[in-house]
């Protein structure tokens, strides 16, 4: 019989963020063909029970720092102990420790996984990356602009690095929801149109660029449009006490933390995304997915799925004149709507999760037999 | 249907507390769940008179005394024979004492049964080299009560990885127990039925804090005169006399309850607006359970094992510890807030039957155990 391989993916922690739900979606899929499981190393975070609960075991391996040396040891004892095959990992932090772990464990396949710009804070970190990317088998970027970025950054050879593009599970997304009584539960008149913003309230997000064009946005488009704005993070309050002070609580939702987002989208009329930094979105592909025209920031790997001005429009960073704008033009033009809505369905049939399991247990069995036969 | 094992559960606990209470309820689920579970405690210990008469197997005949004595070797002799006798497939050992003399007499028994430790409390574990041996190399799994103690162990290098689980402590719903009447507890101590009672409950001993809810009390009531405020347990005299000194600099002193022990405790539950607890250290805090199992908003300091418990502003509001500010900032947030309230306190209750029942506690303490006995079989 033919052996399963062993593939443990290194991460930070697992909150609710999009890499996470990416997993959350991706791994259980593996399963028949592949031993998956997951090791932290910082703490377990929110989504870690979803995963139990989906037969994806979660460890932790706490990290006190990202090279303290006892860390370091502790994560190669537990690959070795576990007989890993395959490691992957993901993010700057677990792709730096995870690696040199993996390395002294003497694991056949380290591959990492760059879902984002890197966040390299100093020089010295941009010079370790680099470094230890000679002891990886490969580096998966989530987008064509992150691949050049790093290659650019660390001179990569070229061959050992690829770009898998994000995928969504699509069925969650093609089933009809009751969306009126969804409005209804947000205190939303059934004829008003929505937009939402779906991500984490953090800076690099950048929902203060949404709050103020939302301001100039009702000024001109009158008062029956919502603003609604899901998800968590640490800026909750200040984006609260933002949206009081510009006099737009009324039209504005905070809905905290959601996992109806499917249901959320098919009411909501357009999506947007205001980002200073982004690798592959995951939220543009369920809008399109959904059918829901997106007005993104320039940022990442954004323009690489939309085609401005063909399946939604891009905008440029930090700018909300150009963001009402785009979104005044969308909410007057019903067939531009309509045209952004069958184009995104179409090009989003293309970046499936289930192609995304393919390549990667393609990549891992690949790497994997070119390692044994070398040895 | 699972496959029927063999546990010894030993603890050293003489008088009945949250350990005890544990082992008791692992003990008598894991007994439901048609397994043959042992358990050996001191012949003086509360725990074997209430397994005992609950019908469980219990062995009386070790002592498991503190420091190093004659008798250890006496508990020793006695445990190798019983584990050579019954052939356990697992030893799950609860205490430091017992740990020590199930590991070794488990060793020299020949048998090698699977061996589980729980660790109880928060107080830090040396890391000296035999500490280490005994957790890291001699035990098999290691359960601790809260996520803060599994970074603990981890970061200190007391656990492997992936040998180390979190499982949290079950408490029996006692909030549909009908036996007092919610009006009791105001009638024993004459409050009014419009006063708003804010209480604390826990050992009154420095690292709980009850200073921090002596310097909030000032400030509460001038903004809330009609509030009392009750303090229920008893403890060191000392830092009792400085709780009260405290209440009375802030001029709250004729607001104060401070009974001692309580024996209806249900009645306080019941009557109870707004539980405090400050506490400096935490491991599994039942007093905040039962405030959850009884729908009271609680007001718990972020330390050891509370934050697995309080979400701050979903099922509680999370304070900095040492702070009486944020005590008096979440109170009033509680009073003035009655919809953020309301959904604290059903998210809270809904997460104490999600999460801290007793019959999740055994069934992720079988499963443990049926995990660890497959991976030994690899």
């Amino acid at each position: 019989m033919k052996k399963k391989l062993r593939v443990v993916h290194v991460i930070s922690d697992l909150p609710f963020g999009g890499v996470e739900k990416f997993l959350l979606d991706l791994l259980p899929r593996f399963q028949d063909n592949l031993h998956v499981s997951i090791c932290c190393i910082r703490e377990k975070g929110k989504l870690a029970p979803d995963f139990e609960r989906r037969g994806i075991k979660v460890d932790l391996c706490f990290f006190k720092g990202r090279l303290h040396p006892q860390s370091i040891i502790n994560l190669r004892n537990y690959l070795k102990e576990n007989r890993v095959d395959v490691v992957h990992t993901h993010m700057y932090r677990a792709n730096t420790s995870g690696t040199v772990s993996s390395r002294i464990a003497g694991i056949p396949v380290i591959i990492s996984h760059l879902h984002s710009y890197p966040e390299w804070d100093t020089w010295r970190q941009k010079k370790m990356d680099a470094f230890l990317s000679n002891f990886k088998d490969h580096i998966i970027a989530v987008s064509e602009s992150v691949k050049k970025n790093f290659i650019e950054a660390t001179n990569y050879n070229k061959d050992k690095i690829t770009t898998i593009y994000n995928g969504v599970d699509l069925s969650r997304f093609a089933i009809s929801y009751d969306i009126d009584a969804k409005r209804k539960s947000l205190g939303i008149p059934r004829d008003a149109k929505v937009v939402g913003i779906f991500a984490r309230l953090i800076e690099d997000k950048r929902h203060r660029v949404f709050l103020e064009s939302a301001k100039d946005v009702l000024k001109i488009y009158g008062k029956n449009l919502y603003f609604l704005i899901v998800g968590k993070g640490p800026l909750d309050s200040e984006l609260k006490d933002l949206a009081v002070k510009s006099r737009i609580m009324d039209n504005v939702i905070f809905t905290g933390l959601r996992d109806d987002v499917p249901e959320l989208l098919q009411m909501t009329d357009i999506s947007v995304l205001t980002s200073r930094r982004e690798g592959f979105p995951i939220i543009i592909l369920e809008s399109m997915a959904s059918g829901v025209p997106f007005i993104s920031t320039d940022a990442g790997g954004v323009g690489e799925i939309i085609k401005d001005g063909e399946s939604g429009f891009v905008v440029p960073i930090e700018s909300p004149q150009a963001l009402a704008e785009a979104m005044i033009k969308l909410l007057h033009d019903e067939k531009l709507q309509k045209r952004f809505s069958e184009t995104s369905k179409r090009i989003v049939k293309s970046y499936t999760i289930e192609s995304n399991v393919t390549k990667l247990t393609d990549l891992y069995l690949n790497l994997y037999r070119r390692k044994s036969l070398k040895q | 249907m699972t496959e029927r094992l063999k546990i010894l559960h030993t603890n050293f606990n003489i008088g009945w507390g949250g350990q005890s209470n544990r082992v008791f309820n692992v003990c008598s689920g894991l007994k439901k769940l048609g397994h043959d579970v042992i358990l050996a405690c001191p012949e003086k210990s509360d725990l074997r008179q209430k397994a005992e008469d609950h019908g469980l197997n219990v062995l009386s005949n070790v002592r498991f005394n503190s420091g190093l004595n004659v008798s250890d070797y006496r508990d020793y002799r006695y445990i190798k024979a019983l584990i050579k006798k019954e052939r356990f497939d697992i030893i799950h050992t609860h205490g430091s004492k017992d740990s020590w003399v199930g590991v070794l007499a488990s060793k020299a028994s020949g048998i090698d049964p699977l061996i589980v430790r729980t660790r109880h409390n928060i107080f830090p574990v040396s890391t000296h080299y035999l500490n280490r041996l005994l957790f890291k190399k001699w035990t098999d799994e290691i359960v601790v009560i809260c996520k803060f103690l599994e970074k603990d162990f981890l970061g200190r290098g007391l656990a492997n990885a992936g040998h180390i689980s979190v499982i949290h402590s079950g408490l029996i719903d006692s909030a549909s127990d009908s036996e007092v009447s919610a009006g009791q507890f105001r009638r024993d101590f004459k409050i009014d039925e419009d006063e708003i009672i804010i209480g604390m409950c826990a050992n009154i001993v420095w690292y709980k804090g009850h200073r921090f809810f002596a310097e909030a009390s000032g400030e509460i009531t001038r903004k809330y005169p009609n509030t009392r405020f009750v303090i229920l347990g008893d403890g060191i005299k000392e830092i009792k006399d400085d709780v009260i000194n405290r209440f009375k600099k802030n001029g709250t002193y004729d607001r104060l309850i401070m009974p001692g022990f309580y024996d209806k405790m249900p009645a306080f539950y019941k009557s109870c607006d707004i539980l405090i607890h400050p506490a400096l250290s935490e491991g599994c805090c039942n007093v905040i359970l039962e405030a959850f199992s009884h729908g009271i908003p609680v007001v718990a300091s972020n330390v050891g094992g509370i934050p697995d418990m309080v979400e701050d502003h979903i099922t509680g509001i999370l304070i900095p510890s040492e702070d009486h500010g944020s005590i008096i900032r979440g109170v009033f947030e509680i009073l003035g807030n009655r919809k953020l309230k309301e959904d604290m306190v059903k998210s809270a209750r809904k997460k104490f039957l999600d999460d801290f029942s007793v019959d999740k506690m055994v069934k992720l303490t079988e499963e443990l155990y049926i995990k660890a006995i497959e991976y030994r079989g690899k």
